[in-house]
């Protein structure tokens, strides 16, 4: 066979599997993917992230407090034991300067964090104790049972929904 | 191949134009940088409080602080710029790709 007819071929069977993929909706040629039965947490994918992440925090922010206390303690023993020697003094002052900096460092970068993502951007918002993503998402649509509007060019139900009308408004149905 | 690829169902085909991949992927990137400048931080606030009297630590820490700040403020004024460059250049309307 030459590689002209292979060609033709591959192109001709790709163009048969497209058909197959264009003919039915997503789930019913890649089948579905189920997450483990852990504690309940992966239903929601985009709260799992925001509660990863809140861990994530509070880990940094133990991890923090925990280091600042070993070199103040730290700090503190080497003065102790310095006994009058000037450039050990200055060594522990400094260990005790730095680890009290440090930590007000982690609080100011989680506040100008915060403040930059949150507030001026809107990327990552802090909602009830949960941080939220705002993640785009492709072709976005109405799905069934919430509200559209039939006078739109075109009411953006998802597949195999239509709106309809019920009393008080417009939701989209099957 | 537009004739037989239904766009609701066909994955990829959803990335219609280059602007909507824009859309996609320019959140999730400001998104990932947020999070990177946290952790960026939160490192170099790691380096000042374990730095004890090591100069060269604390300005590794003024480094790492000062370009996080830098990459962050790029961010916040990606969308500022290419706006006012449009106003500049006057291109109408919208910005398509």
């Amino acid at each position: 066979m030459s590689i002209k007819k292979l060609i033709k071929k591959t192109t001709f069977l790709l163009n048969k599997k497209l058909l197959i993929i264009a003919a039915n909706p997503v789930p019913t040629i890649f089948g579905r993917v189920e997450s483990p039965s852990g504690p309940g947490t992966f239903a929601d994918p985009l709260k799992t992230l925001g509660s990863l992440f809140a861990n994530f925090i509070r880990l940094v922010f133990l991890g923090g407090a925990l280091m600042a206390m070993i070199y103040l303690f730290w700090g503190a023993f080497d003065w102790l034991v310095a006994g009058g020697d000037k450039e050990s003094v200055e060594k522990a002052r400094l260990k005790i300067t730095n680890a009290v900096i440090g930590m007000l460092l982690i609080v100011v970068g989680f506040v100008a964090f915060g403040v930059v993502t949150g507030d001026m951007l809107g990327i990552i918002k802090k909602q009830n104790g949960n941080w939220i993503f705002t993640i785009p998402t492709v072709n976005k649509c109405i799905g069934g049972g919430e509200v559209c509007d039939p006078a739109a060019a075109k009411p953006d139900c998802c597949e195999g929904y239509l709106c309809k009308p019920v009393t008080g408004g417009n939701i989209c149905q099957r | 191949m537009n004739d037989f690829v239904n766009p609701t169902n066909f994955p990829s085909s959803r990335f219609a134009d280059l602007g909507s991949i824009t859309n996609l992927i320019t959140p999730l990137l400001s998104i990932g940088g947020g999070i990177i400048f946290l952790v960026m931080l939160f490192y170099a606030g790691f380096t000042v409080l374990t730095a004890g009297g090591k100069t060269e630590n604390l300005e590794k820490a003024r480094n790492i602080a000062t370009y996080a700040v830098i990459g962050l403020l790029v961010i916040m004024f990606g969308y500022l710029i290419v706006k006012v460059l449009a106003i500049i250049l006057n291109v109408q309307d919208k910005i398509t790709l």
